[in-house]
């Protein structure tokens, strides 16, 4: 199996990734350890279920392509399902390099946003810079 | 107003074309559509927003469209999808319902959707698979498809 693609990281998000439909825009927390779990899968320490292409290994649901043999983030430790209006928050953050006058002001213009869709981005965001990026 | 996913159009078009296709798709009147640079402000009074980015993305679709229509028509925006891309006589993509990150719905001229299996590559922008330009070509058979 492989890495999971960069979209997932809170360190290489871009502002144009794409945002999904519902809550599937998953992030993966800097804390957690995916090359220990890959290396578990690797091992066939995961538990495979083959029909919906999923492994849960290390108490995290990863989903797999088993094409290309990338795995992406489904639910678990450490992953943060965000809806699609926190990820766009998280992108304008991305935009403005993070939690300044613009970024806010534009956060706050949008009718529809609320504070938890504001806080969670920025929760995101504070782990990305405490991450190193 | 709801956030629908990205969508990405499969050609550049001039802004009144697209205010034109969306109108038709959401039943509004084209007034009420407004086309602006994402991070524009103040919020704007219309009945669906397309925010785009401020350059053209690579790859096969060039547009990247953030489209914010009423709550009410969240739930069917692929219909409307499948309007636009009648309309506009380009394929539309934008993401599935599915957890699968790589499963988008490729909406096509002829009316039809299709779940196809795509990233965005490292540069933001999406290059059409084999599969796609198959699907592509039967449904546009004028239209010449990028290789």
């Amino acid at each position: 199996m492989r890495k999971p693609a960069d979209r997932h990281d809170p360190r290489k998000i871009r502002e144009k990734d794409q945002g999904r439909r519902g809550t599937r825009n998953t992030i993966i927390e800097p804390r957690v350890d995916i090359q220990a779990d890959l290396d578990a899968i690797n091992r066939g320490d995961g538990i495979i279920d083959r029909h919906w292409q999923t492994i849960w290994v290390n108490g995290r649901l990863w989903g797999y392509h088993a094409d290309t043999g990338t795995i992406y983030p489904m639910e678990g430790g450490g992953f943060v399902q965000m809806t699609q209006l926190q990820f766009f928050a998280l992108r304008v953050l991305v935009r403005y390099n993070g939690i300044n006058p613009q970024s806010e002001r534009m956060l706050a213009n949008n009718p529809d946003m609320t504070d938890e869709d504001r806080d969670i981005a920025r929760r995101i965001w504070r782990m990305r810079e405490e991450a190193g990026n | 107003m709801g956030l629908g996913a990205d969508i990405f159009i499969g050609s550049l078009l001039p802004t009144s074309t697209l205010r034109a296709a969306t109108a038709r798709a959401f039943s509004v009147p084209i007034d009420r559509v407004v086309y602006r640079e994402i991070g524009e402000s103040p919020w704007p009074d219309a009945d669906v927003v397309l925010d785009y980015f401020d350059e053209t993305i690579p790859g096969d679709y060039p547009l990247q469209l953030l489209p914010w229509v009423p709550d009410d028509r969240l739930e069917t925006i692929g219909t409307a999808l499948a309007v636009m891309a009648h309309d506009l006589g380009a394929p539309i993509l934008t993401s599935a319902d599915s957890d699968d990150p790589m499963d988008m719905e490729l909406y096509l001229p002829d009316g039809t959707m299709h779940i196809v299996s795509v990233d965005q590559d490292e540069d933001g922008g999406i290059r059409n698979s084999p599969v796609m330009r198959a699907l592509i070509d039967r449904a546009t058979p004028s239209v010449a498809i990028a290789s």
